[in-house]
């Protein structure tokens, strides 16, 4: 028994980049063509020099440029970065626009979003329920109440029902918790191990996979203290830590600034730490996308914190040539400051010939569910091989647009795969900017070049 | 009356009952509730800091939260934020209540039949089994290793099944007593001469920031 689909259909939505899976580099960094990439060997190469800077730790404070034109995969580079570091190492991804805020200052943002990226892993003994999983359920709510859901775990010798809450249904399914599992859930974070499948689970039809951890079913009371390992970012100390500043912890939540006195604490406790070797501190990787639309003041800050002690690896994208620095008049490179570019390494991705295009609709059609039709003799799909013709003259992301639209097109039909037609319906159907500014020229009444004209 | 032994206390009075906190180098943090007229333990609650400096729940030793009603929270902004999880309010709960004479522990809703039980000591703790492993519940009785005492004694255990609620005595031992006897003396004598120190009867001893 699982969870019913209502649950998976809710977390596995399709995002734009939701098949990227890792760097697709092998134990040697070399690229293959696999975890949802295509193509751009040389920056996912260089992307994966980064991961491994980071994962042997002590170098903070690198940075490092992703520029390429639109629908070249930078975003999609620093998604694999982030899956190849796995979950233990704090990834942050920010767009550039997001820095601006009339809650907080930009600075107090790019604080945070730093400190957000570097981890502390530490022992510490805590308050775990631990069991063995002999039933979940997931009820529908009609009243849009609280509880969603009831699980019941049990031990050797005794047995528990839970209610759950959306969050911790999440939690589990992530995990992929079944009926028969051991699992351990913190108590103070929530988070959800699992530890394996009990030797006693009686699932004699399900198929176990090598991977399978076969543990025996934990003794005694449900909860108990145990030591565990927990890695929590500088940041989530700074809200603990003003947050038990008493009272006013109810005016200065998640949200608020946080006191640099309190920062500064932290640090010098977390440096002790370090010292005492009580805890280890995890560099992660702050991803800012869109990074020209940060200001000179935000820029200068960037200059000033790479060189702190206490910094991770920052990872921006662009996809601005030579263009003016936000803030200022003057004209730089990718709109960033000179200085802040000569600290920073920079990785190119170039616009994917019309092989890579193809590649990287088929990855997304499977991952959209749409099938293209597919010629026997040529082994070629005239539908996929029309899509990329489109691309040629418009962009990747529209052509991207069009693969879910041209199946609907096709169910229409009762066709279960997309042929050339349906992609010309919808290419019809749904403009692409060129076309749409070309049909403004000649339509629209007020319309700004031919306006020039009449003057002239 | 058996109060945790060492850490940094602060006492202070509110009509018929005195709290104590005691507060340790490690953090952890022990609040203590006695009734004035008989000198009675009605609440002692735990609470750990853990590494990075937030604070874990209460941990009820001795009464619960209902026992008490300053213990309420006063508003449900300050609560700790949930963790998505809880167990259904039919779930056993296990509340201590002390008496002059004995420790008693009363366990409900249980409502299995009463043969279903099994109560016993093993070393340092009580411990509750249920024959369809149901309901299992190590107890931990601190007092006892304050005074030295290694191990229970099976022979001050008794236990019986009432409605809906199993319900474990176990006496204590004399030096359980005498430690208690003790404890009442110096802490009247400890107030008697803050008061005096002030030459305001009647006047807490010294100010509680929690309570």
């Amino acid at each position: 028994m699982s969870l019913p689909s209502i649950i998976s259909q809710h977390l596995e939505r399709i995002g734009a980049q939701s098949h990227v899976r890792g760097l697709g580099l092998d134990d040697s960094l070399q690229p293959r063509d696999r975890d949802g990439l295509y193509g751009q060997y040389a920056a996912r190469r260089a992307a994966g020099i980064i991961v491994r800077m980071s994962q042997d730790g002590g170098k903070a404070g690198r940075g490092v440029l992703i520029v390429g034109p639109p629908g070249s995969g930078k975003t999609a580079i620093a998604m694999g970065m982030a899956q190849t570091l796995g979950p233990d190492t704090p990834f942050t991804s920010m767009s550039g626009s997001e820095f601006y805020s009339h809650e907080m200052n930009k600075t107090e943002a790019l604080t945070q979003a730093l400190r957000r990226s570097i981890g502390v892993e530490f022992h510490e003994e805590t308050e775990v329920i631990e069991g063995q999983v002999v039933d979940i359920q997931a009820n529908k709510t009609e009243d849009g109440g609280d509880v969603i859901g009831t699980l019941v775990l049990k031990t050797t010798e005794m047995e528990t029902e839970y209610d759950m809450e959306s969050k911790m249904l999440e939690a589990l399914s992530k995990e992929k918790v079944s009926v028969g599992d051991v699992i351990t859930i913190d108590k103070a974070s929530g988070k959800v191990t699992r530890v394996g499948t009990s030797f006693g689970a009686g699932r004699e039809f399900d198929a176990h996979g090598p991977q399978t951890r076969f543990v025996p079913c934990p003794e005694g009371e449900l909860q108990k203290r145990k030591e565990v390992v927990h890695t929590v970012t500088l940041h989530e100390i700074d809200v603990i830590n003003s947050r038990s500043q008493g009272f006013m912890a109810l005016f200065a939540g998640d949200t608020g600034e946080i006191r640099p006195e309190v920062r500064d604490q932290i640090n010098v406790k977390i440096a002790q730490w370090i010292e005492e070797k009580k805890a280890k501190l995890v560099p992660g990787v702050l991803f800012i996308d869109e990074v020209h639309m940060l200001d000179i003041e935000c820029f200068a800050f960037l200059n000033r914190a790479l060189e702190s002690r206490l910094a991770p690896v920052v990872v921006m994208a662009t996809n601005r040539g030579i263009s003016t620095i936000r803030g200022t008049s003057h004209v730089s490179a990718h709109g960033i400051p000179s200085d802040l570019l000569d600290r920073i390494l920079i990785v190119r991705t170039k616009k994917p010939s019309k092989d890579e295009v193809k590649e990287i609709l088929k990855i997304r059609a499977s991952e959209e569910d749409v099938e293209f039709d597919f010629d026997e003799e040529s082994e070629e799909s005239p539908a996929l091989d029309y899509l990329a013709d489109i691309s040629e003259v418009t962009s990747l992301r529209y052509c991207i647009q069009l693969i879910t639209l041209s199946s609907l097109v096709a169910q229409r039909r009762h066709s279960a795969v997309v042929e050339e037609q349906d992609i010309k319906k919808v290419y019809d159907l749904f403009l692409d900017v060129d076309r749409s500014s070309e049909m403004m020229s000649r339509d629209f009444l007020f319309h700004a070049e031919e306006k020039d004209e009449d003057d002239e | 009356m058996g109060l945790v032994p060492g850490g940094n206390k602060t006492v202070a009075i509110r009509g018929d009952k005195k709290f104590i906190k005691t507060v340790y180098d490690n953090g952890t943090e022990v609040e203590e509730i006695l009734r004035q007229s008989d000198g009675i333990l009605i609440v002692r609650r735990v609470r750990h800091q853990s590494f990075i400096g937030d604070y874990s729940e209460w941990n009820y030793e001795v009464g619960s939260e209902d026992s008490v009603p300053e213990l309420k929270p006063r508003s449900s902004k300050i609560s700790v934020p949930s963790i998505g999880i809880r167990a259904k309010s039919y779930t056993p709960i296990c509340v201590r209540h002390d008496l002059a004479d004995a420790f008693e522990w009363h366990i409900s809703p249980l409502i299995y039949p009463s043969k279903t039980y099994d109560v016993s000591v093993e070393g340092k703790f009580i411990v509750v089994k249920t024959t369809n492993r149901k309901y299992y519940k190590k107890i931990n009785l601190s007092d006892i290793a304050w005074v030295g005492e290694k191990s229970l004694d099976e022979s001050l255990l008794k236990w019986n099944y009432v409605g809906n609620t199993l319900k474990i005595r176990y006496k204590k031992s004399v030096s359980i007593i005498r430690r208690e006897r003790e404890q009442m003396f110096l802490m009247q004598k400890a107030e008697k001469e803050a008061t005096s120190d002030k030459k305001t009867p009647g006047a807490p001893s010294q100010q509680c920031p929690q309570q």
